[in-house]
């Protein structure tokens, strides 16, 4: 009984600390690859750099939108790899989410991200707009643009 | 000498009668709290409390932050704000730190740990002039936007006019 308590407190362990680096990872990919402009809080500085806060979630209740988190050119032509930015998109989809955040969320995942980066629309900023639109129609809260 | 040898026992014997060791205890205790008080008392300690409370852990450092060879600079590319009238962390009178930063990270040549470094330009005045520093450690071309130093960083302030730059530090990188 003993031994089987100690294993279990081992894998429960490995676990936590798993999560927990997985975490720190997809955080700072994000640091280093995205704050720099979308900012600590995911503020951003629209209309040329989108909001995250509070209106990242929107995106993932339209058509394409999902896709496009994932093939927005600073998402895309990072040197993440395809399961880094999946995990990257999942954190900050969790982090700065908040009112927007659908009922329901499915991770991203790498095989996901692969799909997404290697069918990427030619005219990547008409989709953009597009989505700017339908959004800004859709959320009153999304703001113009 | 007998008679000295009563004398100073009994000087000893009065001196002990009237005094104690808990009395010296108290008094030696309070100095030494009093001592230890004084360099706590209220004087410009706004600025390390601010560092302590407001900012990530500082690395502890070595080197020059007025010399392009500071380990902070590894990625950086223009004129140092330490040579301008601010620091590496502070931006000069007059000028207006861009919030749209990019960053990178340093290794610390004391603990030889790398550390997550924003290098926030300086904007609002013209270009500074002096101690230009350009190291591109890790700088990638243009179409890497958000890691390349060739481009200016002066987004969402006043003014898009370049001054300066610091070299702030963010934390301490995990291995990935």
């Amino acid at each position: 009984m003993r031994i089987e308590r100690t294993i279990r407190a081992i894998v429960v362990a490995g676990l936590i600390g798993f999560a927990g680096g997985v975490r720190a990872d997809a955080h700072q990919d994000y640091v280093l690859n995205c704050m720099g402009c979308h900012l600590v809080d995911g503020a951003g500085k629209p209309p040329a750099i989108p909001r995250l806060a509070d209106r990242v979630g929107y995106y993932l209740t339209v058509p394409q939108g999902r896709a496009y988190l994932a093939q927005v050119p600073g998402a895309a032509n990072s040197l993440l790899t395809d399961a880094e930015l999946a995990a990257v998109l999942n954190w900050l989809v969790a982090e700065y989410a908040g009112a927007s955040m659908p009922a329901s969320f499915e991770p991203y995942g790498a095989a996901e991200v692969t799909k997404y980066r290697s069918s990427r629309p030619a005219d990547i900023d008409a989709l953009r707009h597009a989505l700017h639109k339908e959004l800004a129609q859709r959320y009153p809260d999304y703001g113009a643009r | 000498m007998n008679w000295l040898d009563s004398w100073m026992a009994q000087r000893a014997r009065k001196v002990a009668r009237r005094t104690s060791r808990r009395n010296f205890l108290s008094k030696f205790g309070i100095a030494l709290v009093g001592g230890a008080a004084i360099p706590l008392l209220p004087v410009a300690r706004a600025n390390a409390a601010e560092s302590s409370t407001s900012r990530a852990p500082q690395p502890q450092e070595k080197g020059d932050p007025l010399n392009c060879d500071y380990w902070r600079y590894c990625a950086l590319d223009g004129f140092l704000c330490g040579c301008c009238g601010g620091s590496a962390n502070t931006c000069p009178p007059g000028t207006e730190p861009s919030p749209v930063t990019w960053i990178g990270t340093c290794r610390n040549p004391v603990d030889s740990k790398d550390y997550i470094i924003s290098y926030n330009d300086c904007c609002g005045k013209t270009a500074c002039g002096h101690c230009l520093c350009n190291r591109d450690e890790g700088d990638r071309p243009v179409y890497q936007p958000a890691k390349s130093n060739d481009i200016n960083w002066c987004h969402g302030t006043k003014t898009n006019l370049y001054h300066c730059s610091t070299s702030v530090v963010l934390g301490l990188a995990v291995a990935n």
